[in-house]
């Protein structure tokens, strides 16, 4: 089964940013401190609009990055976490000719103490893409 | 990302933008301190080489929200002032061997004991 194209999207950043630090797709159950530094890729939203006079739905997919490492400063132990997932998921912003193009949206710190000092940055990009209108596993992106 | 609180109810959330309230300790005498620490605590060793007793509690807690969340533990260490002091931000003690900072701390009810939230240095 390929799955839609939005399942291809997620697909394919999970084996771009693979390399680093491991790489989760969609945790349903929490990190644990030693699986520390991990980068968790998950989408969160994602709009749609339809094109009058074509068969053709377009989708901005916010496709969220979550790096999570712990340390002090943490913000300087998750810089080339951050890096590299702005590196690999910029590389082609076509990703492969899968989608129109990838934009780095935004990105958002945040720590808290503990045992040790966790921190975790959320990179977001903005990923359009087209689809047929009626079938969301067709991409029209070429 | 979520705060941890305290073991015993409202404790160091306050420290760090919490509401922070009145402990939930039940209503002992400084007398029952000796007895309460002789039984469950273990041996700390401040900055300064001063040696007091307390007790150790490592608390597991979920940090975040959504599919990045992570499981930390966060240690806290209970003492009776009277033995220790006021421990500073930042203090380097052990706890039973195990080297610790003091991230923070505070006074229970009327200050005869005393909490340190720890991390590891």
């Amino acid at each position: 089964m390929i799955g839609s194209v939005r399942e291809r999207i997620v697909a394919a950043a999970v084996a771009a940013l693979d390399g680093l630090v491991r790489v989760h797709r969609y945790r349903s159950i929490p990190l644990d401190m030693d699986e520390l530094p991990s980068i968790v890729v998950y989408p969160v939203q994602e709009a749609s609009e339809q094109r009058d006079k074509y068969p053709v739905t377009m989708h901005q997919l916010t496709l969220r990055c979550e790096c999570r490492a712990y340390g002090d400063p943490v913000d300087q132990k998750l810089d080339h976490i951050v890096s590299h997932v702005v590196r690999k998921l910029m590389t082609d912003p076509t990703l492969w000719g899968l989608v129109q193009k990838v934009e780095e949206q935004s990105k958002q710190w945040d720590a808290a103490p503990s045992e040790r000092i966790l921190g975790g940055c959320a990179v977001d990009f903005l990923i359009t893409y087209p689809t047929a209108s009626n079938d969301p596993e067709t991409s029209l992106a070429q | 990302m979520t705060y941890p609180t305290g073991h015993y109810g409202q404790g160091f959330g306050a420290d760090y933008g919490g509401t922070g309230s009145a402990s939930s300790y039940p209503a002992i005498g400084a007398t029952d301190f000796d007895v309460f620490f002789s039984d469950f605590s273990v041996p700390c060793v401040r900055a300064n080489s001063y040696t007091f007793n307390g007790i150790l509690d490592i608390v597991e807690a979920v940090d975040g929200s959504g599919p990045g969340e992570v499981i930390t533990r966060v240690p806290t260490l209970t003492y009776p002032t009277s033995s220790a002091g006021r421990l500073n931000i930042g203090e380097r003690i052990t706890v039973n061997g195990i080297p610790y900072l003091v991230r923070a701390h505070e006074l229970q009810d009327d200050g005869h004991i005393a909490r340190a939230a720890l991390r590891v240095p």
